[in-house]
């Protein structure tokens, strides 16, 4: 028998080899020290990498990733419980406040009566401006959607058919070139 | 633990533990993969987190008839390569062959003198295996890592890769000649 090619030691020591085969190579090994020089030190080779240290996991690492894929949510019921908590609070320390200052608990509740009802005041007046403001939003954008409507249609009246069909496929192309493109790019 | 596709189908029907249990299974062993293929360690660790992300994002597209770990495995192997191609650094595809590789190096009978593997205690042989490692190309250093950091067999790595099982055979062997060679070199 021939010495040994690499590719036989290798399947030799995974045992991946036919019986008749790997007797033959045992009985050359027998014979021949380079080769068995050969199958020893890809023995060690093989052992050394089969115990290479594991890389080490750091200890918070699955609770950092879970917090980047599952980023965290607080309950709406825990938002208007602690919401609640706090002005329940800021109200106490303002009667302890006041009271420490020798003022009148019937005064204090006078003075904050029309804080409120200031406070509901200016809110309804505030709303009822955003509202106005809004509706003559909503009207100028559906104008200037009529305004572009009208001038599609007279642009249509001009051209052929045809042509109006070349311009609605470049158009679409464009746009499906520019969305991919924008999508690849992200 | 339970099975990864019952994990799988618990994670798509919105439990977040079932994917932190995958999470769990799964991170040494790619952290293992991604670190010795890529060599930093930091680096690492980033890539390993991209490629959990990547494989939540893409579960839906899981296919159950296909073993979950070669699923993971090949989601990170592609998320490797792409990043080196972002990086412009030449990541061969593992269907791409140069000639010089198409055939095994021609084995080099030891000389009497010493070898390195008699020379060396078994730690220092270690510390000189992950040097060369980093020397060898991309596409043999992920087959020499899966084949026996990670301890796959060459079918799953086959099916990874979507290769021949003796075309990956071959390539490992191919793997730990010149991961030999750049030690010898280098005495």
């Amino acid at each position: 028998m021939k010495c040994l090619h690499s590719n036989q030691i290798y399947l030799y020591l995974e045992k991946e080899l036919p019986v008749p085969e790997t007797t033959l190579i045992r009985d050359h090994l027998k014979e021949c020290p380079l080769c068995r020089k050969a199958v020893k030190e890809r023995r060690v080779f093989i052992k050394a990498t089969e115990s290479l240290p594991s890389l080490k996991v750091p200890p918070d690492f699955s609770r950092q990733l879970m917090g980047q894929i599952f980023p965290l949510k607080i309950p709406v019921r825990a938002s208007i419980l602690a919401v609640t908590a706090c002005f329940s609070v800021m109200l106490t320390a303002l009667f302890i406040l006041f009271l420490s200052s020798g003022q009148n608990l019937i005064n204090i509740l006078i003075s904050l009566n029309h804080s409120v009802l200031n406070f509901l005041k200016n809110t309804l007046v505030l709303s009822a401006k955003i509202s106005k403001l809004a509706f003559l939003l909503i009207k100028t954008i559906s104008q200037c959607i009529q305004q572009i409507f009208n001038d599609l249609a007279s642009l249509a009246s001009i051209l052929g058919p045809e042509l109006q069909i070349i311009l609605i496929i470049l158009s679409l192309a464009t746009f499906t070139i520019i969305y991919y493109g924008l999508k690849k790019n992200c | 633990m339970p099975e990864d596709k019952e994990l799988v189908k618990k994670t798509l029907a919105g439990k977040q533990e079932a994917f932190e249990m995958i999470v769990q299974k799964y991170q040494q062993p790619l952290l293992n993969y991604i670190g010795r293929t890529v060599g930093e360690y930091e680096l690492a660790l980033e890539l390993t987190q991209d490629v959990f992300i990547k494989t939540y994002s893409s579960l839906h597209s899981y296919r159950p008839c296909y073993k979950f770990s070669t699923w993971l495995y090949k989601i990170a192997s592609n998320y490797i390569i792409d990043y080196w191609r972002k990086k412009k650094i030449k990541a061969f595809s593992i269907d791409q062959q140069s000639e010089k590789e198409d055939s095994l190096p021609p084995i080099q009978l030891p000389s009497q003198e010493t070898s390195i593997y008699e020379k060396y205690e078994l730690s220092e042989i270690r510390g000189k295996i992950e040097t060369a490692l980093a020397k060898i190309p991309l596409r043999l250093r992920e087959l020499f890592v899966w084949r026996h950091i990670n301890e796959l067999s060459y079918q799953e790595i086959a099916e990874i890769k979507d290769l021949p099982g003796g075309t990956v055979k071959n390539l490992v062997f191919q793997a730990k000649e010149l991961i030999r060679k750049q030690m010898e070199d280098r005495g």
